[in-house]
């Protein structure tokens, strides 16, 4: 899966940004296959909750935007993740 | 077989013949120079003496001089020509003796150099001996030592000399051997018992179900639940051995690994458990990159993870480290937990071992300290374990750490960012 200069290989669980390497953490990669597979699409914070935490995640935790955070720390410069007020997050 | 003994025997004897050897040429050598000093000296300490020609001496004259002299018939004309003739004599004679006197210091001299000489090569063949008794002392254990036997020990006494440091090396050497050994036998002992003891639950536990007169569906239904149970007991072994095998064997493969989202994912894994058990988890991650096996890490990371809420303390917590710190990435995890005596500490990285002895209890199959232990090792990193004062364990490991976290730069492009990365 591709989107601009971002590369997620879901078998290898590798992700490349520009060509270089980034290690992310399972739920972070979850979030961000989510967000790639939406092709452009806004994604709720609770749709990420059910495609990528399992049952026994606490709903009303900050957990969500603390990885969506992580990711784009990780992903690094220009921003690729949007938050969408009210909406959730894409990924343009 | 016999040959090779005939060669060591040859070998060592010529080691003692090479210092027999060399005592007594170095005796001659300088023995030599000596007796070439003494000489000269000597030969320039003596009185000079006049260079006389033989022929010039006439005996008859000289003979006849003297009966003439000691009948007083020597005819008054000769008188000057006798005497002339006597003193000549006189110079001959003693240049004679100093001649003869040199030549008998020359003499005995030599025969004292060769037989001092012979007497050090004698001394040097029996100093070889007794040189050569601690190496053969350290030969012949190192020849017994086998697997069995790896407990003797040279133990050699005497002066704290360069034998002494061969032996003590050897003995140090033998000390690693015989642990190295001795806890590689008791991890092939512990892990057939360890692999053993669930099958041999579940035998049990169908043999019984099976005797029973009357099955019930609910009775069936519960032994084939702990049979589940037993099961996934021993995959967690095996899966911990294949793991211990895979880290033992070294690296193959060299990828981008960070300490921080491994982290992650161990606490994300074990949360439910540590929810279950009320154990705090709290977390200060920083990226923490390196080169590593990337499946290797995140097992190590979970372990310590996992180990760190598993032997804890109700309402206890536990604290995760990431970041690096002076060119190394690091991981620590922190916990509370029961005491630790510190002679305790080391034991826990072997295989099959757990603070409240090597019991099949429920929890855990004593792997996980080893794979970490293991694996730290497979990365050339550092491993280093506290006993909290107040109970439980600070365990950190440090790794070499990779370059900076890479920032994405959308200047270059793709291909040559790989360049420069090759």
């Amino acid at each position: 899966m591709t989107r601009g200069d971002l590369v997620v290989d879901r078998a290898r669980r590798a992700v490349t940004r520009a060509g270089r390497p980034v290690h992310l953490a399972r739920k972070e990669l979850g979030v961000l296959e989510v967000l790639v597979s939406a092709d452009g699409a806004v994604v709720s914070a609770e749709q990420l909750l059910e495609q990528v935490w399992d049952e026994h995640a606490d709903p009303f935790t900050k957990t969500v935007p603390v990885t969506v955070g992580r990711l784009r720390r990780k992903l690094g410069d220009p921003p690729l993740v949007e938050t969408v007020i009210g909406g959730g997050y894409r990924i343009p | 077989m016999l040959s090779e003994l005939r060669h060591k025997i040859r070998g060592r004897r010529s080691v003692r013949a090479r210092i027999a050897l060399a005592c007594a040429g170095l005796f001659l050598v300088t023995g030599g120079a000596f007796v070439a000093a003494t000489y000269t000296l000597v030969d320039h300490s003596l009185p000079a003496t006049a260079v006389v020609n033989p022929a010039s001496i006439n005996k008859h004259f000289l003979q006849a001089c003297y009966s003439g002299e000691q009948n007083g018939t020597l005819p008054g004309g000769q008188v000057p020509k006798c005497k002339q003739a006597f003193a000549i004599a006189a110079e001959f004679g003693a240049a004679m003796q100093r001649l003869d006197d040199l030549h008998q210091l020359l003499l005995w001299s030599l025969g004292g150099l060769a037989v001092a000489t012979i007497v050090a090569g004698l001394l040097g063949w029996a100093i070889g001996r007794r040189i050569l008794v601690p190496l053969h002392k350290v030969t012949g254990t190192a020849r017994r030592a086998s697997q069995e036997h790896l407990h003797e020990r040279i133990s050699l006494d005497g002066p704290n000399d360069e034998l002494k440091e061969l032996a003590d090396t050897f003995d140090d050497m033998l000390d690693r051997l015989d642990l190295a050994f001795a806890s590689q036998r008791r991890f092939v002992a512990n892990a057939s018992h360890e692999l053993r003891t669930p099958i041999t639950s579940m035998r049990t536990l169908i043999d019984v179900a099976m005797a029973k007169p009357a099955r019930t569906t609910e009775g069936l239904e519960t032994v084939v639940g702990r049979v589940r149970e037993a099961l996934g007991q021993s995959e967690a072994i095996i899966d911990g051995l294949l793991t211990l095998a895979r880290s033992d064997r070294g690296l193959t493969t060299r990828e981008l690994v960070d300490l921080e989202a491994a982290a992650q994912d161990g606490i994300d894994q074990t949360g439910t458990s540590a929810r279950a058990s009320n154990v705090a988890i709290e977390a200060d991650l920083s990226a923490a990159p390196t080169l590593g096996d990337r499946v290797l890490v995140e097992r190590l990371v979970a372990n310590l993870v996992d180990n760190a809420v598993r032997y804890n303390v109700t309402g206890g917590s536990v604290q995760v480290e990431t970041g690096t710190d002076r060119g190394q990435s690091y991981l620590s995890v922190t916990n509370t937990g029961p005491l630790v005596p510190e002679p305790k500490l080391a034991s826990l990285f072997e295989p099959f071992t757990r603070l409240d002895q090597r019991v099949a209890n429920s929890q855990g199959v004593g792997l996980g300290l080893s794979i970490v232990a293991s694996v730290v090792a497979a990365h050339n990193g550092q491993l280093q374990a506290d006993a909290l004062p107040k109970g439980g364990l600070k365990i950190t490991v440090w790794f070499t750490t990779t370059a900076p976290w890479p920032i994405p730069n959308p200047a270059r492009a793709p291909d040559q960012v790989h360049q420069n990365m090759r």
